[in-house]
């Protein structure tokens, strides 16, 4: 097949490899990858990526057209690059039997959880490995509060790396290596990028999902004032940020290659918490035919504007993903490929979000779509949470006249916080450039990403807490 | 179709609200599709169905808002009590948690609803051996406050349609009655006279 497509897997590799091309622009792709023929090129491709630890590599095909084609691939690629994206030296306490206060919460969320997997013996396998997972992870960071719907994220964690990749099934006993593998990627996963939605209020994630109105109106102001994006914030938003879509799509057990993993992926390669949000706005823009129609035809029906813009985006929403006309699939398609092409976040825009999302969120630090940057340890991990709730109480207590949170007052325990994070992160970076880590020697100029985008953090830092003074 | 064809003579906003797990979404669903899964999957943030019911010869569309239970999306929940007409508050008659929080529930719609909103009260999951809750406490719990009180179950379909119609038939007086008492005629909240065209379903939420 190569030489019909007179291109080798090496060939492919090297162009894609290649440090001057933007590694989103995999225009020369999507042509090869129309059929089964063509992802399976695509998998020999992640093999040797995976093989050969090109991290860059990596994410650049993760993020391209059917993300990481199947579950077996998907399993080893979200490893290493979770693995890469946080690097945990230490933990606070690596055994915690100590039951966590949510434990009650957990426990009915995973009783209501899989309730479409028909086997009985496969769902019970996937209950108890996602109540094995939560509970683990909450154990280990008991400042961390459970939210309804980590559960359906945990889910998709769990329904790939529960997969046998011989039989393309379910595996009905996890060994206690893949167990190890999955709790690792779990409580990376959650610490790098659920971190908002796990803290002590639901502050975090409506901040978040604030960004989506700035999203709209760059691309449809017409649409924006539609839906009020102005007077109210979107907060039938929640269940799809809060789970990454993972609430309303459920992880397929069959072993195809489901939107919801492709999502994930996405997520997963840009580094990103920005890409829901990005994801989100989309594919409202996308439906905007359908909920204007619907806004017309419910004008009135309603008590209130809020009530009508929920109900009618709501409804156009879950239709579009509950239909199974081939033509939901193809939208659905559509919408993530245009996000794989998009999702980077306009520099304007992201300045302006960042005059509401608190500075510890993952937007703003771990999830920010800065590659591979993080590397911490679950010490500086913990402080990163109480400065959040920190400065979350303190924009609670300020009067609302603050809405740009330029003039908010740091004390001199967080300016000198922030620093010293700050200054972690770069000595982090520098520690990572300096070590014989066989993933960061492959590609040599992940290092000079990582060390801008540390200087960039720090600059930032610096400008917030010059701003503050 | 234009917003003025209507296939209904009025529409009420109903709220469900208690604790999580206590089956607020499996008497939804078992009220709007006649379905029960005893593994329904949770409610995260606010979700909306509609069901067109006949009240005394109209058709009522009643618009129900199920939420979350977890405490945390209360900050959420409470932005949608306002308009309610009907609030159904239920709790677990196997969990006596549940019903000791109703109080605090309670205090929650007095804090957010419209004042002259109609509470009910709902003990749901009646079917199981495991009760802890008792129905004369449960009785006793409605009288101290005020409230009508069903005993249902989602799974077995007991008194699942009596909550809505019951919530329905209260909230239809309260709107005759305030009529009455306007002397104009005037129909209050968002209730929308028919002009006799019947609209399409499918393009009406």
């Amino acid at each position: 097949m190569a030489s019909i497509l007179g291109l080798g897997e090496s060939d492919l590799t090297t162009q894609l490899a290649d440090t001057n091309r933007d590694t989103n622009d995999l225009s020369f792709l999507p042509s090869f990858y129309n059929d089964k023929t063509q992802c399976e090129l695509k998998s020999q491709v992640i093999s040797r990526a995976l093989r050969k630890k090109e991290n860059t590599l990596l994410c650049a095909l993760g993020k391209s057209k059917c993300g990481f084609v199947n579950n077996d691939l998907r399993q080893k690629s979200w490893n290493t690059i979770l693995n890469n994206q946080l690097i945990l030296y230490s933990s606070p306490k690596e055994v915690n039997n100590t039951p966590h206060c949510d434990e009650k919460q957990i426990e009915l969320d995973v009783r209501r959880s899989f309730g479409y997997v028909k086997d009985e013996v496969e769902r019970n396998c996937l209950k108890k490995a996602l109540k094995q997972a939560i509970v683990t992870f909450f154990r280990k960071y008991p400042t961390l509060r459970y939210y309804q719907g980590y559960h359906d994220v945990i889910s998709v964690l769990v329904v790939v790396f529960c997969l046998d990749p011989k039989r393309n099934k379910i595996s009905r006993n996890i060994s206690g290596q893949r167990r190890k593998i999955l709790y690792k990627c779990v409580e990376i996963f959650s610490l790098a990028y659920l971190r908002d939605f796990l803290m002590d209020s639901l502050d975090f994630p409506i901040d978040q999902i604030s960004v989506i109105p700035l999203l709209i109106q760059d691309k449809d102001p017409q649409l924006f004032q539609r839906l009020q994006l102005d007077k109210q914030k979107p907060l039938y938003a929640i269940a799809s940020v809060l789970t990454i879509f993972s609430h309303d799509m459920r992880p397929d057990i069959t072993g195809a290659n489901s939107i919801i993993f492709q999502i994930f992926d996405l997520v997963l390669c840009t580094h990103s918490m920005y890409t829901p949000l990005v994801l989100y706005a989309n594919i409202v823009l996308a439906l905007r035919d359908r909920i204007n129609k619907e806004y017309t035809a419910n004008i009135g029906n309603f008590d209130n504007d809020v009530d009508l813009v929920h109900a009618v985006v709501q409804k156009v929403l879950m239709q579009s993903i509950n239909d199974e006309a081939p033509q939901s699939r193809q939208l659905w398609e559509t919408v993530l490929d245009r996000t794989r092409s998009d999702y980077s976040i306009d520099p304007k825009l992201e300045k302006k979000a960042c005059k509401f999302i608190n500075k510890t969120s993952p937007l703003r630090t771990t999830a920010s779509g800065r590659p591979q940057l993080e590397i911490n340890d679950g010490y500086s991990l913990d402080k990163l949470i109480k400065k959040g709730i920190v400065l979350n109480n303190k924009k609670k207590d300020k009067v609302p006249k603050d809405t740009d949170g330029q003039d908010w007052n740091y004390d001199r325990l967080i300016k000198t916080s922030l620093l010293v994070g700050a200054a972690s992160l770069a000595l982090g970076a520098c520690h990572q450039h300096g070590s014989l880590l066989p993933d960061t020697m492959a590609t040599s100029h992940l290092d000079l990403n990582r060390i801008a985008s540390s200087v960039s953090l720090v600059s930032d830092s610096l400008k917030h807490i010059i701003n503050s003074s | 179709m234009s917003g003025g064809n209507k296939n209904y003579d009025s529409i009420m906003k109903i709220l469900l609200i208690g604790d999580s797990g206590v089956g607020k979404s499996c008497l939804l669903v078992r009220f709007v599709e006649d379905k029960f899964s005893p593994s329904f999957i949770t409610t995260i943030g606010i979700d909306f169905k509609i069901k067109t019911v006949d009240i005394n010869g109209k058709k009522v569309k009643l618009q129900l808002w199920d939420t979350a239970g977890q405490e945390r999306f209360r900050t959420i929940t409470t932005a949608y009590y306002r308009g309610a007409m009907g609030i159904i508050l239920v709790y677990d008659v196997t969990d006596e948690r549940t019903f000791n929080n109703v109080n605090q529930w309670f205090k929650t719609v007095s804090d957010h609803a419209n004042d002259d909103a109609q509470l009910l009260l709902v003990a749901n999951k009646c079917d199981m051996d495991t009760r802890v809750v008792t129905t004369e406490q449960g009785e006793a719990l409605a009288k101290e406050l005020g409230l009508p009180f069903v005993e249902a179950s989602a799974k077995d379909d007991t008194n699942v349609n009596d909550i809505f119609f019951t919530l329905a038939r209260l909230i239809q007086e309260k709107i005759d009655n305030n009529k009455m008492a306007d002397g104009n005629g005037q129909d209050s909240g968002v209730n929308i006279k028919s002009d006799g065209d019947s609209g399409s379903k499918s393009n009406c939420c």
